[in-house]
């Protein structure tokens, strides 16, 4: 038995009744009339995909797209690691967000997963599809969402180094070192932290009653930038209470010893690697079930470096505008798509119930340009939630005027809260349901 | 036609409206002169009114680049425009001064745009403390040099590369859970500190000891290996101990019982290398080079190889003083005494005493970080006294049964200078003591400055009511008023029922001051509140506990110290020549550190030199740590210009450089021997001088394997001139790089040239180019070369054609860098003057300048002419400058 498994019995002592339990593999076979738990991925790469024409000779070699649509779809070779998934990833392409279609690119991470109109000024930068899912899929889990990126933190707006967006739209840090993802997820509670935990919730209330002193003495733009303050005290406080209802239970117990933590971007396959298996153990443990994982940021940081790193002639940017001779940017997608790919596998390696991990989990991946300066036709793959009523194995082409967000409002639907509309949707996409 | 009369009318009503009540955001003037009528000549029979392809029409498109919505639809025409994609070919073709005009109209009128969107209406904004303000500033208040702000997330740079502008800033829920972390974790050991004094871990090392007991295993092991041969010569077979004889090391073991201290649990070895014994025998003597190295004959060319090893490494290589160490209370302050002497060495140069914490990670590798590097310029036996915080370093063995290390080198050494080993100068050690867990005070200061004397102990409320009327006015940088103190006393309160301690309730109630908006921003709010309804407070100037701040977070980058406090307690600080006199004592503190290395690394991006990788095909024998050099050499000469109140001028040239031997070696500036960063004179001939010859710049400007000259180019006319080139448009394909070596390869002119292919293209890179051909004589790592030869590239790399002569867009002729820095110097020096001022004033603002400032900067600019161009004049005008002063 895995060191991470739950009794149940002893979850039940020790949380009471009023919390939801973890769902854990051990404790499935008396649950497994259970409805499937539903996850949420979403993965973003920088800089857009490379585009031979399709007469060209290298269209297979080097090309992102798939030739054919339905089900009968090649698909480029960049893509080999995945295809023996076939029965569980779809291709999408054509869609793209409708109000970012003219800008000149490179602020994708700042929309992707919003699809907010944010060309001229970022006042209507609104939540993203994953903090919308979090808010339903959230509710059970000790985080009620990972935010990961390469780069950490949120950068600066339009080169943003977070996919992630709280309601009021502004970013929400990522967090970028594994050995700290990994302590917050399965590090062992102190008793100081125990402590410091009871007290949280009084040292907020005053903190915040503080500033709201404060704010009244301050000009209107000063009271913007208060208000940031403001709206993190409260979200502590949300957090907060969910720590509480969680201290009694343990964290999984997880051997570190597997783990090179202390690792960085200028390895980018063992630090890629290394992340996505965090976000493996992170849905596999039930820690969280909504993530995302910006692999690349669209900024001469630390993840420009990631082609020459391995072995490829020049940065990631430079690449990306490739006109002609796509083999290294290819291989450098390919090396992206890899490591994606690894992640869907070993999502699909983990059982849960009577199916996989992956079957729960609905894991859309892409970036916000196809070309490198084109912000349509987004190269998409979208892989399992088989048990969320999602349905693979096709390669769905729209046409360039088909918004983004209709597949969010559909994932809105099958994962969250239904709603009406996510962000400029005009209609649901229910091709990729059963 | 193309215009809509609606639409016209419309627009003029706007313009009209926005003339009376907002002159900024407005249809641009250009709009009438030179867009409109361009459009409707070449684009509007396609995107007008009756036809609109790509679903554009001009006639739809707001021209108020400020208010209106469509700003991204008029940079992506612009940008179609430029590369001559539009109008398509068969449609009527604009000459090319038609399109140059456009072309500038639109680029302007964006720019304008992009300034009106950001501005804070010169205004001074409240502002979050950046990550390493933060660090600093917890640093200050609690006295502990440690570091604090490892775990918070990355912080981006606004577009100028200042991180501590407003607009990057923001405070997230995991800012404040981390806050909450760390303000815990700091404060906990301070105030939860046992009533013992822990036991100290002392260790003395006597050098001579360790000769001594050389000479005694050294007789054993002899006789052993004569006993042995006199078995194999008897014919027996030698037992196994005997084969396992090893011929014995200079060394020494020590254990706690070796002194005389109660308590201690000392363990461990001495274990020097490459040292000498004084002739006396009673000391040890440590040069900064291996005697038995032989001095390479080319002076550039490493010592010879020993072992397969370099000789005159920065570490490894050299004579060391190490002691070994287990179990060591890394986690402590460590105190560190040192009897030494100098040796005087040729033409009177110093030996300089270096030491470092570390530990042994396995497999042959180590972790180190220096503490201290300091000249010894005494011949008399003196003792040297430091005290590190253990935790600073990676002074903690990470797996038992390998030590931590405490090592001594002597940090001058012969770089490129040839000097032989009998005229380096030498450092003399007598004996060492290292103290761990040094507490001389027991409480702590830190402990005491926290829980103040007080006959109120007793008395658990009225005491925490003097504790927080203590500790609040240093955190919230002001005094605090009896509410104030009476609402944490509240909290306090509320608290103590359910915590185990008065002193965990205290952590608890601190821990709030330090999640405070008080303490975690910049807020300079106003005395009382704001009636509703009011828009905005009037500007005001600021108090003087709020210019103390601001002074502080700008010179030293963390919180005001006590002689500050105390001035603006007496309301001096905002006397002017109060003010100047702090400045001045602010820059000779060795805290003014903090404005060298942020405004250097932010302003001259010195970041770009991490984010680089050297490509190993070029340059095979390049080690990574020698980036680290190069980001302090930049910091250092700042420093240098700063602290000595040098000309500005200095930045762009100068006939000094700041090196360590391995960074002469690295530009080949011969006769340079030393230790850390020292100005040293140079010759035109050494080709090194202000910022534009060093390798942050030239390296952190290139591919990693050649040169970039248009990257080179804009750093220039970004960071030196302020006159950053509109961004490139979309799709403009980068340099083509030579496929291989042959004889039909391009020149590097000929490549920009193909480069430029398209008009409008060569035409703005007729403004860039130049400025980076210039440099076109430093190779990628900033390396000298000329001729058509790189000798210090890998030899399949080493054949280009270099060739720095250009041509100014304006027609001046450039034959060199050296060129290039005399027309800067001369006629380009008020654009230069203006744009230092201008950067280190956004600086010392947290803001992007807007049109507002530029009066302001006119004044400053002038006033640091008339005075020679001093830096800190400069800095001492920016600080007295109004909106510095106001809020």
């Amino acid at each position: 038995m895995k060191s991470w498994h739950l009794n149940r019995r002893t979850a039940l002592k020790s949380t009471g009744v009023c919390l939801s339990l973890p769902w854990l593999e051990a404790m499935a076979e008396a649950t497994s009339h259970e409805a499937p738990k539903k996850r949420f991925v979403a993965g973003y790469f920088a800089y857009g995909v490379p585009m031979p024409a399709d007469d060209a000779a290298d269209r297979m070699e080097n090309g992102w797209f798939p030739v054919g649509e339905g089900k009968d779809y090649q698909a480029p070779k960049m893509h080999q690691q995945i295809m023996p998934m076939r029965d569980k990833i779809t291709f999408l392409s054509g869609l793209s967000h409708p109000s970012m279609r003219s800008t000149s690119a490179h602020k994708g991470a700042d929309y992707f997963l919003t699809g907010a109109d944010i060309l001229k000024t970022y006042d209507k930068q609104s939540i993203s599809i994953d903090q919308y899912i979090a808010n339903s899929l959230g509710k059970d889990t000790r985080f009620q969402s990972l935010v990961m990126s390469s780069m950490g933190g949120v950068n600066r707006p339009y080169r943003s180094s977070t996919l992630s967006f709280d309601r009021s739209g502004r970013p929400i840090p990522a967090l970028n070192r594994p050995a700290e993802i990994f302590r917050r997820m399965f590090g062992t509670v102190t008793e100081g932290e125990r402590n410091a935990l009871a007290s949280r919730g009084s040292i907020l209330d005053e903190v915040l009653s503080e500033a709201k002193d404060l704010n009244r003495r301050l000009g209107r733009q000063d009271q913007q930038k208060m208000d940031e303050y403001l709206t993190s005290v409260r979200e502590v406080e949300r957090m907060t209470e969910r720590a509480k209802q969680w201290q009694d239970t343990p964290k999984p117990k997880i051997d570190a010893d597997g783990f090179e933590l202390n690792i960085g971007p200028d390895t980018p396959r063992e630090y890629l690697s290394t992340m996505y298996d965090l976000l493996v153990l992170a849905l596999q443990t039930d820690t969280t079930r909504v993530a995302t994982f910006q692999t690349a940021a669209e900024e001469a940081g630390p993840t420009e470096a990631f082609p020459r790193a391995i072995g490829l002639s020049a940065g990631s940017h430079k690449l990306s505008h490739e006109k002609k001779n796509y083999g290294d940017v290819a291989k450098y997608i390919g090396f992206l798509n890899e490591l994606h790919a690894n992640f869907v596998k070993k999502l699909d390696s983990i059982q849960e119930g009577d199916s996989t991990l992956l079957d729960n989990t609905l894991c859309f991946y892409g970036c916000a340009t196809s070309k490198t300066h084109k912000a349509i036709n987004y190269p998409i793959i979208l892989s399992g939630g088989k048990n969320l009523g999602f349905q693979h194995g096709s390669h769905l082409n729209y046409s360039d005027e088909v918004p983004l967000s209709n597949i969010f409002l559909t994932f809105a639907n099958q994962l969250g809260e239904p709603i009406e509309r996510f962000a400029d949707s005009t209609a649901d996409i229910p091709d990729v349901l059963v | 036609m193309g215009i809509s009369p609606t639409a016209t009318i419309v627009q003029i009503i706007a313009l009209c409206v926005l003339l009376i009540s907002d002159p900024v955001g407005a249809t641009p003037p250009a709009y009438h002169q030179e867009i409109q009528p361009f459009l409707e000549k070449y684009c509007s029979s396609c995107h007008g009114e009756e036809k609109q392809k790509a679903d554009l029409s001009f006639a739809a498109l707001d021209p108020d680049l400020i208010n209106g919505s469509d700003a991204d639809m008029w940079q992506e025409t612009l940008d179609l425009i430029n590369i001559s994609d539009m109008p398509p070919a068969k449609a009527e073709q604009p000459s090319a001064a038609e399109r140059q005009l456009v072309v500038d109209a639109l680029t302007a009128a964006l720019r304008d745009a992009r300034e009106a969107e950001r501005s804070t209406g010169g205004r001074h904004v409240m502002r979050r403390l950046t990550a390493y303000e933060y660090d600093n500033t917890l640093r200050d208040l609690l006295g502990l040099d440690l570091s604090f702000a490892g775990d918070l997330p990355p912080e981006g740079a606004a577009h100028e590369g200042f991180k501590n502008n407003n607009t990057v800033l923001g405070v997230s829920a995991l800012h404040l859970e981390y806050f909450e972390r760390i303000a815990r974790g700091a404060l906990g050991p301070i105030i939860l500190a046992p009533e013992e004094r822990p036991a100290p871990y002392f260790v003395r090392i006597d050098p001579e000891k360790a000769y001594q007991e050389y000479e005694v295993a050294l007789e054993k092991y002899e006789a052993a290996v004569a006993a042995q041969k006199e078995l194999k010569a008897e014919g027996k077979e030698p037992g196994r101990r005997e084969k396992r004889l090893r011929r014995p090391g200079l060394r020494y073991e020590f254990s706690a019982k070796d002194f005389d201290v109660p308590g201690n649990t000392a363990r461990g070895q001495f274990v020097p290398s490459d040292t000498e014994l004084s002739a006396d025998g009673s000391a040890i003597i440590l040069a900064g080079n291996r005697e038995r190295d032989k001095v390479s004959k080319d002076p550039f060319e490493p010592d010879r190889k020993i072992g397969g090893a370099r000789g005159d490494g920065r570490s490894g290589y050299q004579p060391e003083f190490r002691v070994e160490m287990y179990e060591v209370p890394y986690d402590a302050p460590v105190m560190v005494k040192i009897r030494a002497a100098a040796v005087v060495g040729k033409d009177q140069t110093y030996p300089r005493l270096s030491f470092e914490l570390g530990s042994f990670r396995g497999a042959g590798t180590s972790d180190q970080k220096e503490a201290a590097n300091v000249e010894i310029r005494s011949e008399e036996w003196q003792t040297y006294e430091f005290v590190v915080h253990g935790a600073n370093f990676p002074f903690q063995s990470n797996k038992a049964g390998r030590p931590s290390y405490f090592r001594i080198y002597n940090d001058y050494r012969r770089g490129t200078s040839q000097l032989s080993y009998d005229e380096l100068p030498k450092l003399k050690i007598d004996w060492v003591e290292i103290t761990g867990n040094h507490y001389p005070e027991w409480p702590t200061p830190q402990r005491r400055a926290i829980l103040i004397d007080s006959p109120n102990q007793a008395n658990e409320s009225v005491y925490a009511r003097e504790v927080l009327a203590s500790f609040m006015p240093r955190a919230y940088r002001r005094p605090v008023s009896d509410s104030e103190i009476d609402r944490k006393l509240d909290l306090f309160t509320r608290l103590r029922s359910q915590e185990a301690s008065f002193e965990s309730t205290l952590i608890s109630t601190l821990t709030a001051v330090l999640c405070s908006s008080h303490f975690l921003m910049h807020s300079e709010p106003a005395a009382s509140d704001i009636a509703a309804g009011e828009d905005d407070v009037p500007q005001r100037r600021l108090g003087d506990y709020e210019l103390a701040s601001r002074l502080s977070y700008f010179l030293w980058s963390s919180m005001p110290d006590e002689e500050l406090f105390r001035l603006a307690e007496r309301g001096q600080l905002t006397e002017r020549h109060t003010l100047l006199a702090q400045v001045q004592r602010m820059l000779a503190d060795p805290k003014a550190i903090g404005f060298s290395e942020h405004f250097a690394s932010q302003w001259l991006d010195l970041s770009g030199i991490r984010r680089l990788a050297v490509n190993p095909e070029y340059f095979s024998e390049f080690q990574e740590k020698t980036k680290d050099l190069f980001e302090q050499e930049s910091i250092q000469f700042l420093h240098h210009v700063l602290s000595e109140d040098l000309s500005i001028a200095n930045f762009i040239d100068s006939d000094f450089a700041m090196l360590t031997p391995d960074l002469a070696r690295h530009y080949r500036v011969p006769g340079i021997s030393g230790g850390s960063f020292q100005p040293h004179p140079v010759e035109p001939t050494d080709h090194r001088g202000g910022f534009l010859t060093q390798a942050s710049m030239l390296f952190g400007n290139s591919t990693g394997s050649e040169t970039h000259p248009i990257k080179r180019g804009v750093w220039v006319l970004e960071r030196m001139l302020d006159d950053p080139p509109p961004p490139p448009p979309p799709n403009v394909p980068d340099l083509p790089e030579p496929e291989a070596q042959d004889e039909s390869l391009l020149s590097l002119k000929e490549r920009l040239v193909a480069h430029a292919e398209v008009e409008s293209c060569r035409d703005c890179h007729a403004k860039i180019d130049p400025w980076g051909v210039a440099f076109e004589n430093y190779n990628a790592l900033g390396q000298w070369r000329e001729g058509d030869t790189d000798p210090l590239v890998h030899p399949d790399h080493q054949k280009v054609t270099i060739d720095p002569a250009t041509q100014l867009k304006n027609g001046h002729q450039i034959g060199s860098l050296d060129d290039l820095k005399q027309y800067i110097l001369t006629d380009k020096k008020d654009q230069y003057r203006r744009a230092v001022v201008s950067k280190v004033m956004s600086y010392a603002l947290g803001r992007y300048l807007e049109f507002s400032d530029h009066a302001v900067v006119d004044e400053i600019c002038s006033a640091v002419a008339a005075d020679g161009d001093r830096f800190q004049t400069l800095l001492e005008q920016v600080i007295i400058s109004e909106p510095f002063l106001s809020k």
